[in-house]
């Protein structure tokens, strides 16, 4: 008895010995993760997280960063933009080497001085285009901003759906606000052209029947949704019970798993655009999303690819600097053309980062498809990025 | 039928009634008369049970009532009339009366108990479908008095039934009390600034003051007693 | 006047379920003295609960209702004897300081202990549109205007007409003169209680597939709940329902005819203008009443 007793103990501490030791030999490389953990947009929050805790897991596996574990520990922000600077605070006071996160504009908006003031590369998920304007080098996004999303998407919608009144509904903040400010310049300065109406709604509204009589009214052919997740499928609810036939299309969110998984057939028909999709023809994407899938038994948000890259781009960054200096990360990580070659693990192809830190990748469009039981992103075209080496490409169909 | 050996109880830290020892028999109208702030109505609640009993005992049929939340003690046939006219106000009156008869099951009891509350107060089922907190104070005390007798109790507790009462209903309301008393055999104890009145309708009182009783005896010979001629009955008498 | 009416289905859709979850509150304030702020939590714990029996533990629609009724009656039950009745003797103040801390205690309870993800509910009534002269609705809205119309019809008459629900009355009219009646006020209490979880979790069921079941969803519908009680009268049960029918209403006609942007904006302002005119609400009692 005593013997067995003798012979747990040591394999235990054995165990907590060799568990432990690779954290004690080397310094970590530290991410603080600033993101919504709660309030309105934790379920974003959540997929970010889960693809910031593979990427570290798979990283950690094959040796580390320059052989130094990464160690990242989550500041929540409560998807509230006041909330989010001392959460950025506190995450800089734990002494970093970067962070990842957050995802809502304004509270990158709010908090992104200081990581500008303390030189620490923060990779974000939002996509506002107040922020490349703002003369910071420590930002990197991790989808495409709006400024290149909607002219992108709008290119698309009008010259192959040809609409003739075109409304816009958006939600009432950075993120919604900052999209309608595009639209308008794009529609008028390309198309010549404007939206016959834009209305703003609130956050975690539940009612759009207000909304859509007007959409009616207007005869309006084509309804542009700038919303998070539930908002969208819940606007797509209404939409078919209000027996609207409209082109609906919308940014990443609007075909991005949780607005399907909720929508369901209301989302059918929808159009969207996004660099990361679970079906894309992408090798790590589908990778990833195979794992998520398999762990979870759903697929990925893409907020799950972006939290994801948020870690990768750290280690791309210090494995091309050599070393672990942010200043010159910096400089390294502006105007670099990110290869799968160089980066084997990274999602989404091949990513140029341009001077300002805004991220320039293939676009995939898709038109949500109905099978019965679920909702999928249908995969209709790669757009091409706006700037970097593959802007020169042409749109690749696959099926139109 | 009831006896209160050595009541004490109050509220907080103070004590309000400090040591009463009384008795009410079966069939009899008994009147505590006393001062404003005597300690009447505290007495009264602590009876019902709406007070906690510091010590002492309170026996009803012989049984000791302390152990038992109000409801019970409704139950088992007492009834009380607080002070200061506590109807439903936003419930008619019919609905009042039936309120009162909550305990009973039997709904032609129930009935029966209505058409006896209309015989002896008309008024009330004048206005049997009006809101009770509309009715003028005489008639609110009558369907409060109709109301706990709903509940056929053996013991019917009246809290200064006179208070704030125009003075020929007065003389009406003590009418009925003493019809209630002699007609349906009930026992009926009540608290009364008015000592007259009181006296007059009872056949035994107590004079409590300061939360003790300092007198007792039959109805006549308080009424003739000089110190409670002088202290309670005035001159107008 | 097409539109004037899609519009009003629209705004009594919404309203009449803030108008059911207000009533709780009033239930609640008459017989106790309590204000609930954990009301929006007392929609969305049943609405996880139904998600857990009928969508994960995939048992039947109906066996799994009636367990979610349950569960919401042992939820309102445990509510006032483990909080309301111990801190009662303290005030309003510290029951509304302690119902925010419920609120929260339930909100990040089920995001942590299951997920801040928002989970799909299938629809109880078809969502295909039916049209007719202009107008444009689905027996979802129609269905559940009336599916709650009669729940309040039938609380009302068990509230006017039942033995109960005169006790309960009494006990919100008086509660010592309830308790001469020989009313057993706890027991009253606690059935009011319970009354107000099983009709919390009521609403949650139609509210489920029109909200999509999230865990912060009982902060939007407690706050509009809450104060569509107070414009329509927090001591009337058909305040509650006026109440939430006005502030549906406001909200959809403001949004459709003045701007969406700050439709919220205009519940508010008309919050202040019922207080400053009619204290008491559109059809509340005033107190002094009494």
């Amino acid at each position: 008895m005593l013997r067995k007793t003798l012979v747990s103990i040591s394999i235990l501490s054995l165990l907590i010995f060799f568990s432990s030791a690779p954290a004690i030999a080397a310094e970590a490389v530290k991410i603080g993760v600033v993101i919504e953990m709660t309030g309105a947009a934790a379920s974003l929050g959540d997929y970010w997280t889960k693809g910031v805790k593979f990427a570290t897991k798979e990283i950690n596996d094959a040796g580390g960063i320059l052989g130094r574990p990464v160690e990242y520990k989550i500041f929540d922000t409560q998807s509230k933009p006041p909330i989010s600077v001392s959460a950025v605070k506190k995450a800089l006071a734990w002494g970093p080497f970067a962070l990842s996160g957050p995802i809502y504009s304004s509270s990158t908006l709010a908090n992104m001085f200081l990581s500008q003031e303390a030189k620490t590369p923060q990779n974000v998920g939002s996509e506002n285009w107040r922020i490349s304007t703002k003369g910071s080098k420590y930002i990197w996004r991790c989808s495409t901003q709006q400024g290149f999303e909607v002219p992108k998407l709008l290119n698309f919608i009008m010259s192959e759906k040809k609409p003739k009144a075109m409304a816009m509904l958006h939600v009432n903040n950075d993120y919604g606000i900052g999209a309608m400010e595009t639209t308008k310049k794009v529609l008028k300065e390309k198309w010549n052209t404007e939206l016959v109406a834009v209305m703003a709604t609130e956050q975690k509204q539940a009612d759009y029947s207000a909304e859509l009589t007007t959409v009616r009214r207007k005869n309006v052919d084509a309804l542009f949704i700038y919303f998070l997740e539930e908002e969208a499928a819940i606007v797509y609810r209404q939409i078919r019970k209000m027996g609207l036939k409209l082109v609906v299309f919308g940014p990443n969110s609007s075909i991005s798993e949780d607005s399907l998984r909720l929508g369901k057939a209301a989302a059918e028909g929808v159009y969207g655009m996004s660099g990361f999709e679970y079906n894309a023809p992408e090798p790590n994407c589908a990778r990833i999303s195979k794992w998520f899938k398999k762990q979870y038994k759903e697929w990925p948000d893409n907020e799950f690819m972006k939290g994801y890259n948020s870690i990768y781009l750290v280690k791309t960054g210090i494995e091309q600097t050599g070393g672990f200096d942010k200043v010159k990360y910096s400089q390294k990580m502006h105007d670099i053309f990110i290869t799968p070659k160089m980066q084997k693990n990274i999602c989404g192809g091949n990513l140029y980062y341009d001077d300002v830190g805004d991220l320039h990748l293939w676009d995939y469009l898709v038109q949500v498809k109905w099978d019965g039981t679920h909702a999928k992103p249908g995969i209709v075209a790669a757009l091409p990025p706006l700037k970097g080496p593959d802007s020169n490409k042409k749109t690749i169909w696959y099926e139109k | 039928m009831l006896e209160v050996k050595n009541l004490i109880s109050g509220y907080g830290k103070s004590e309000v009634i400090r040591g009463i020892s009384l008795e009410v028999k079966e069939g009899q109208i008994v009147t505590i008369i006393g001062p404003n702030g005597a300690g009447k109505t505290t007495f009264f609640r602590t009876v019902f049970g709406f007070l906690p009993v510091r010590q002492g005992e309170i026996l009803f049929e012989n049984e000791d009532l302390t152990k038992y939340a109000p409801t019970v003690r409704v139950k088992k046939g007492i009834a009380m009339v607080p002070q200061g006219r506590n109807v439903f106000p936003f419930l008619t009156v019919l609905e009042n009366l039936k309120l009162g008869a909550y305990t009973r099951t039997d709904p032609k009891e129930v009935q029966a108990g209505i058409d006896l509350a209309y015989s002896m107060f008309p008024v009330l089922k004048e206005r049997k479908d009006q809101q009770a907190g509309t009715l003028s104070g005489g008639e609110q005390q009558m369907l409060v008095i109709a109301r706990a007798l709903m509940s056929r109790p053996k013991f019917l507790m009246l809290d200064e039934p006179s208070l704030g009462i125009a003075p020929f209903l007065i003389k009406e309301i003590f009418r009925t009390i003493k019809a209630i008393n002699e007609e349906q055999k009930m026992t009926i104890f009540l608290v009364e600034q008015n000592a007259p009145v009181a006296l007059r309708a009872a056949q035994w009182g107590y004079v409590m003051e300061g939360g003790q009783i300092h007198m007792s005896g039959s109805a006549q010979e308080l009424l003739n007693d000089d110190r409670v001629k002088h202290a309670y009955l005035g001159k107008k008498d | 006047m097409a539109d004037f009416i899609q519009l009003l289905i629209g705004g009594v859709s919404m309203g009449i379920l803030y108008g059911v979850v207000a009533i709780g509150f009033v239930l609640l304030w008459q017989t106790s003295q309590t204000i609930n702020f954990a009301q929006g939590e007392f929609v969305m714990v049943p609405m996880f609960l139904m998600v857990a029996l009928h969508i994960v533990l995939k048992i039947p629609f109906w066996p799994a209702f009636i367990l979610m009724l349950v569960g919401s009656a042992i939820l309102g039950y445990l509510f006032e004897r483990l909080m309301v009745r111990k801190l009662l003797p303290g005030g309003v103040l510290v029951i509304v300081i302690a119902t925010l801390g419920l609120s929260g205690f339930l909100r990040y309870g089920i995001q942590i202990a299951w997920t801040p993800q928002t989970l799909f509910f299938p629809p109880l009534f078809s969502t295909e549109p039916i049209r007719l002269s202009g107008i444009t609705f689905s027996p979802e809205d129609i269905w559940n205007i009336v599916f709650i119309s009669v729940i309040i019809v039938v609380l009302h008459l068990c509230i006017k007409r039942t033995k109960l629900g005169m006790a309960m009355q009494a006990v919100a009219q008086g509660r010592e003169t309830a308790e001469l009646m020989g009313i057993n006020v706890r027991h009253i209490i606690i059935l009011v209680f319970v009354l107000n979880s099983v009709l919390a979790g009521t609403a949650a069921l139609f509210a489920a597939p029109i909200f999509f079941v999230r865990y912060d969803i009982g902060i939007f519908l407690g706050v509009k709940a809450f104060v569509a009680a107070i414009i329509g009268g927090f001591n009337q049960i058909r305040g509650a329902l006026v109440g939430g029918l006005t502030v549906g209403l406001a909200e959809t006609f403001a949004a459709a005819y003045i701007t969406t942007a700050y439709r919220d904006a205009f519940v508010m302002i008309l919050l202040f203008i019922v207080l400053l005119i009619k204290p008491e609400g559109m059809v509340g009692i005033k107190e002094e009443a009494y």
